[in-house]
Parts: structure tokens; sequence; C-alpha cells
């Protein structure tokens, strides 16, 4: 019984985790490179700092609004 | 126009199936479960509406929001999707066949939804149902459920679903597509209108609620100097790792407020940093522009992860709070003012005024701009769009209800006497008080020790004409969180924390509104000077942002300046601006659904649209032509000028001829707006209108979807796996890895 409440307080835990970091958007680049290898098998995908400058350089470009 | 049959799709090489359909079972407890939610919400409704006892139990507000909504959403929008959209999850969405990694990237729809929600939710749905709480709770109350329902998720909805057909096209596109060039560059002129209106009212809101505040004017600026710790920390030492700068940023963020306190304490944080609404309103505008030129990942994202968290942070507090509290709330159900056009708040009748001044919330425009960007790109499955489109609004919606019930949950007289402008309180306690009391509303008896202690719990120097709506939300989200977290002791640390997140969403809508009117203005130009159509380039673009900023930093300084108080005369044009972008957005979906013939539904488009098409119509002839002075701007306009050429050196909220004639030239400004608004919303849903008359004359079916793709990968339409989607799922899951699809947040 104390032992299957800790699991599920564990797995409560590392949903809550799971949820606030894809909505921050942390799991971008992971998902970039495995879209890369699958479209464009053979090309080197670009690190990770490389990555987020491109993602903010074309934020600077395509601005989006926030509403009100 | 592609139009594959459906079936030729229906299956994929070897892959288990990609759509469901999931019908409905009624079992008698489902049948138990829907006719108890029916009955809870109908009896909450009664003790609203009905039995209005002495105090009303806060609880109730929440039952009859909740039930409607989940009624409606299980059955109406049901209804809409089956009606209207028909979305087909053989298709691919253009987060499938666009997909390229980086904007087109098909995210998990418990992901998006927060995503989506974040970005249409921010200091709107708190600001307006304060203001209308003027006229008592039930008509605002009214308005944000049934308006949300019948009006605002819809056209959510439907402009997230026709988007996403359309491979992700922007609103002002999809108007040109549909409405032709009129208009479409009537919906262009209009965004762009609209654009600097509700940046200078949003920016006001924040000058009012951080003058002769030295604690809130700190604890605000610090968020810049941490947002920019948080991009620096973000782009050279842990790139990606935004959960953890996030934490870290808000800690700090928690530390401002505390140490806000502190400096405001002392002498030298008391010198420093008491500003008058003139100076802040220019910090306003010089940071505006900076903000809008400097790169994104300096100040504006950081600043969007902070304000996502907090958004999401601080909306369950109030939540659990407003339901362990249960405040009681005995303010009348509908007020004195409600039948008179002459609020201290803002001036206009119940309508249409009512109807504008709660927008975001109940059906707000600015929506169908982020449902036509970023979401359409991101959404896997054709049929999420209902959860994310119309359930995301919903939730917008039980934002403004427990921002209303922040707002009528403070004693009535303390609500006028933080909310009529200054030229009526005077700005002291003995004047507000001698004010409020001389109005002689029921139940209210102000004293200057209720004025004074509040002032002191919040930590302000006074609370008197702190007009906007934010103060007096902080107010009673620090009276309703205080009682369960902190007691009186920790209400000014609540009252700042609010102000703070309000500020923080409203400068991130301030630099963002900038940016996109920036590329707008610049795209403009450059049909007539190429050059500006190069958006790298460093000239075009700092003279671009210099244009939008002096737009809305003019109606700012015009809204401080004005000795009426800004929020009472402009916040109707804040409301009417975004409800005729609704009338646009809706005009474009009437249009599209016409031109795919599917008449007999388009009542559920044509009735908002002609509900809004009214109240911004009757709304702006009555700013125009409406010869009582608390309501037209031109009567406004012709009586301080007739004074001031009568030779008369002080009238009404006007002491001095300078005053005189700063109302003179606001009121002319105000007319000359409410005239355009009503020439572009007329041209629209003349155009629109003519175009669904065309569609039912012709038998030609018009659809400017993308070309069908099938889809290849699956996943379930709502928040719940129904039944047979987790039998799919099942099978997918199954798949060796390579084979699964490549997608967010799993």
């Amino acid at each position: 019984m104390h032992r299957s409440v800790r699991g599920r307080l564990k797995r409560g835990w590392s949903a809550a985790a799971w949820y606030v970091r894809a909505l921050l958007g942390e799991d971008r680049y992971r998902q970039y490179v495995q879209h890369q290898s699958r479209a464009h098998p053979g090309s080197v995908p670009l690190s990770e700092g490389d990555f987020w400058r491109m993602v903010y350089r074309e934020q600077d470009l395509n601005p989006s609004g926030r509403c009100c | 126009m592609s139009h594959a049959d459906p079936s030729d799709t229906e299956t994929v090489a070897d892959l288990p199936p990609v759509h469901v359909e999931s019908a409905p079972r009624w079992t008698p407890l489902k049948i138990a479960l829907w006719a108890g939610i029916a009955l809870l919400g109908g009896v909450a409704w009664a003790m609203l509406a009905i039995v209005r006892g002495e105090t009303v139990n806060a609880i109730w507000f929440v039952f009859a929001a909740v039930c409607t909504y989940l009624i409606f959403y299980r059955f109406y929008s049901k209804f809409v999707e089956r009606k209207i959209a028909r979305p087909d999850d053989r298709r691919a969405t253009p987060a499938e066949y666009k997909a390229d990694g980086k904007d087109y990237v098909a995210t998990d729809r418990r992901v998006l939804f927060g995503h989506h929600f974040a970005a249409i939710a921010g200091a709107g749905p708190l600001v307006g149902p304060v203001l209308a709480a003027q006229m008592g709770y039930l008509p605002g109350t009214i308005w944000i459920i049934v308006g949300v329902v019948l009006a605002g998720a819809v056209q959510d909805y439907l402009v997230l679903f026709f988007s996403t057909r359309r491979g992700g096209r922007s609103l002002g596109q999809m108007a040109r597509d549909e409405l032709g060039r009129v208009g479409g560059y009537a919906a262009i002129v209009a965004t762009l209108l609209i654009m600097i209106i509700i940046t200078a009212i949003l920016a006001l809101v924040v000058v009012n609620a951080l003058g002769e505040s030295p604690w809130g004017v700190f604890s605000v600026g610090m968020t810049i100097p941490i947002a920019l710790f948080m991009g620096v920390y973000l782009r050279f030492l842990r790139p990606g790792r935004i959960a953890e700068v996030s934490l870290i940023g808000f800690a700090l963020l928690m530390a401002a407020i505390v140490g806000g306190g502190w400096v405001a304490e002392t002498e030298w944080g008391a010198t420093l940093f008491t500003l008058d609404r003139t100076t802040i309103a220019w910090g306003i505008i010089v940071y505006g522009f900076i903000a809008a030129v400097l790169p994104v990942w300096l100040l504006l994202a950081p600043r969007d992860y902070l304000s996502t968290f907090m958004k999401i942070g601080v909306i369950v507090l109030l939540a659990v709070a407003i339901v362990i509290v249960q405040p009681g709330i005995d303010v009348p159900a509908v007020s004195e003012f409600a039948s008179r056009d002459d609020g201290p708040v803002w001036g206009g009748a119940l309508f249409p005024f009512l109807f504008v001044t709660i927008a975001c919330g109940a059906l707000s425009g600015f929506h169908a701009l982020i449902a036509s960007g970023t979401t359409p790109k991101m959404i896997e499955k054709e049929k999420q769009t209902r959860f994310i489109g119309y359930g995301g609004m919903l939730m917008e919606s039980f934002v403004a209800v427990m921002a209303l019930v922040a707002a009528v949950s403070i004693d009535r007289g303390i609500y006028f006497a933080m909310n009529a402008p200054a030229a009526l309180t005077s700005g002291s306690v003995e004047g507000a008080v001698a004010w409020v009391n001389s109005l002689g509303l029921t139940g209210v008896d102000l004293t200057p020790e209720m004025l004074t202690t509040l002032a002191q719990q919040v930590g302000e120097e006074t609370v008197v004409s702190r007009t906007g709506g934010a103060p007096t939300l902080a107010v009673g989200l620090a009276l309703i969180i205080g009682q369960w977290i902190g007691g009186s002791g920790m209400m000014g640390f609540w009252y700042h924390f609010a102000i703070m997140f309000e500020a923080l969403f409203i400068l991130t809508a301030v630099d963002a509104g900038t940016r996109v009117a920036r590329f707008m203005l610049q795209d403009s130009i450059g049909n007539v000077v190429p050059r500006f159509k190069d958006t790298g380039w460093r000239f075009g673009a700092w003279l671009c942002t210099a244009i939008m900023v002096a737009g809305w930093g003019a109606v700012l300084i015009m809204g401080v300046g004005d000795p009426r108080g800004g929020i009472n005369t402009l916040f109707p044009l804040f409301g009417i601006a975004n409800q005729l972008l609704a009338a646009i957005a809706l005009a474009v979906v009437l249009t599209i659904v016409a031109r795919r013939r599917t008449f007999g539904s388009l009542w559920i488009v044509a009735l908002p649209l002609a509900f809004i098409t009214v109240v911004t119509t009757v709304g702006s002839l009555q700013k125009i032509f409406s010869p009582a002075t608390a309501v037209g701007y031109w009567a406004q306009h012709v009586q301080f000028r007739d004074a001031l050429a009568a030779g008369e050196t002080s009238l009404g909220a006007a002491p001095d001829v300078a005053s005189m004639e700063a109302i003179v030239r606001n009121s002319f400004i105000q007319t000359s707006l409410s005239v355009i608004f009503l020439v572009l919303t007329l041209v629209v849903i003349a155009t629109s209108v003519t175009r669904t008359v065309q569609a039912f004359r012709s038998t030609e079916v018009i659809d400017h979807a993308d070309p069908t793709v099938p889809s290849k990968i699956f996943a379930p339409a709502g928040i719940l796996a129904t039944r047979e989607e987790k039998e799919v799922q099942a099978q997918w899951d199954e798949l060796p890895a390579d084979r699964r699809p490549v997608r967010s947040g799993h």
C-alpha cells in the first residue's frame, strides 16, 4: 500500500515535469534531430546551441502576437 | 483545388488506422452524470439570478460556469463539429505534411492546449470583468458564460479549424482569399489599428497600476534584468534548459516582490521609485521601442517563458483559493448603474457597452490572430481543433469569471473609490469617501479608515482612484488568497504578486504587439517602396518600429493626461476595436462556411456575427453621435470647444484651460477612430454578406483548403482517449521505433 502511494506520487511528479518541459518547448531540439535523421538521412544536424540560435532568429523574423 | 475522395486514403501502407469513429454509448451511469451536471448548473444559475440572497456564495459562480461549459462543450461544440467543421482525421494536418522540425511540429494535444491557452490569455480577461462589475455581478456573468459558449469559443474553434485546413494561413490571408482585395485590405488596416489601440490601453493599465507605487515600480522593473539574465543563461550557459531557467527566474521574481516591499520602505527607495504616471508612461514607450528592436532571445523569449509559467500557476492558485475560501458576495446582482449611461468607471449604457467592456473571456477578436498563427502549425489531428479551440476559450472564460468574482468580493464602496477617476474623488481619502457616500448606493457606507487600512495592508500610499482594473483585481485576489495563505500579513505580497503578473503579461503583449505591427507596416509600405519588404533592413525595421511605438505611445500619453481619467473614456474604444476584429473573423468564417455550401448550419456563425455587428455598430454610432457627454466623444468635443470659445477657464473634470484643450484634442481623435472603426466594420460585413448571397445563388463549392494529403499518424481527439482510441493507440505503440511518427511531447 505504502509503496503504491509512493509509486503514484512518483508517476504524478514525472507527468507534471513532462508537461511543464513540453509546454515550455524543451524537447524541441530532440525532436528536430529526430526529424532531420528521418527526413534528411545522412545530414549532420545542428548542435543544440546553434539550433536554439536558429529558432530565435526565426522568431525575430516571424513575430507572433500575444493576446491581451 | 483537389478534392480527393476520402476513401482513397482509407488505409495507408500497412500502418494501423489513422482515424477512429468513437460512437458515444449512453449507459445509465453516463445519463445520470450529465443529468447531475445539468441539475447542478441549473441550481447554480438559480442561486445567482433568482434567489440572490443577501450574500451569494462565490462557489455558485464556479458551478454555473463549469456546468455550462461542460454541457456546451459536450453537446454544442460537437454539434458545430458535425454541422460545420466536419473534420477528417484521414487528412494530414500542416504539422504532418509540412513537418520541418521547427515551426510545423505535431504536438501532443494536451501540451498544445496549454500552449494555445497561454497565447490567448493575458491581462484582458482579468481587467474587463473588473470594470464591468460597476453594473453588478449578473450582467457580466451572463455575458461571459453565454457569450463564450455561443460566440467566443465558436469563433476560436472555427478560425483554428479553417486555418489548419489552409496550411496554417493567417486571418489576413484568409480574409483576402474569401473577401477579395477590398475586404482583405479593410481587415489588415483594422488589425493594425486594433494592435495600436490594444497596446496603448494595456500599457495604460500598467501605468495606472504603477503610478506612485514604489513597490510596484521596483518589482516590475526587476523583471527586465531577470529576463535579460535568463536570456544570457539560455544562450551562452545552458542552451535548451528552459524549465530550469524558468524555475530560477520564478524564484528571482518572488524575491523581487519581497524585495520591493523592503525597498519601498527605505527613504532612498521611496524617492527613487515613486514615479508619477507621465514618467512611467514615457518609460514604457522607450522600453517598448528598445524591447521591440532587441533580438528575441534576449528579452522577449525568456519573459514569455516566465509569463507562461505564471499564467498557469496563478490561475490554478486562484481557482483553488476561490473553492476553499468561498468568499461571500454582497454586491447587488444588478446595480444602480446598469440602467444608466454615466457610470463612474466607464461611460455608456449596458447595451452595447457591457459587451465591449468584457471582450476577452466572452468573445475576443484578437484570438483569431492566435488561432490562425502558431497553433494550426502544431496540431496533430483535425479533430483536436475542437478541444484546443473551443476548450481553450472556455478556459479563458473561466479566468474571466474568477476575475469577476475577485472584483465583486470587494466592498462596493471601496470598489467605486478605487475605480472612479480622480476628477470625481479629488484623489484624496476624504474626497473619495464623501463622493462615494453621496452616490446613495444601497449597502454602501464607506469610512476613511476602510481606505487607509486597505492601502496600508497592501503596501500602497493610497488606493483612491487607482483606475484600470489591475489594482482592484489585485486587492480582490489578495483578500481571497490572503484568507487562505498568510492572512492580512501577506496581503501586500499577494497584491504585488497580482500586479506583477498582470504587468508581465502586458509588457510581453506590448513587445510582441509592436513587433507584429511593425512587420505588417513594413509589408504594407513595401507594396509602394519595395525595399521595406526586406525585414532584415535595419533602418526600415527601426523606422517602422518607431512609427508603431509613436502610434500607441500617443494614445497612451493622451490617456494618462486626460483629466477624466484615461480608462473611463478609452476602454470602450479598446473593446470596440477588439469586437470589430471578432466581427471580421466571424465574417471570414461565415463566407467560408457559405462557400462550402453548408447552409443549414449557417446560423451557428451568423448568430454571433449579427450580435457583435450590432454591438460594435451601435457602440460606434453612440460614441460618434450620442448627445450625452458621458458617452459621445463628439458631444464632449463640442461642449469643451464651445466652452473655450466662450472664454471659460474650467469645465467639469477639467480644472484649467490646458486640460480643456486636452479634452478637445482627445475627443476629436477618439471620434475619428470611432468613425474609422465603423466604416471598416461595415465594409467587411457588407463584403461578407455579398459573398454569402453569391454562394447561396451559385452551385459551385469554393474551398480554399490545401489539397488533401493522407495522414500517417494517429492521436486521440479529446483530453481523454476513448476506448476505441486506446485500442488503436496500442497498435501504434507496438510499431518499431523507427516507424513511429515524430511527435512532440512524447
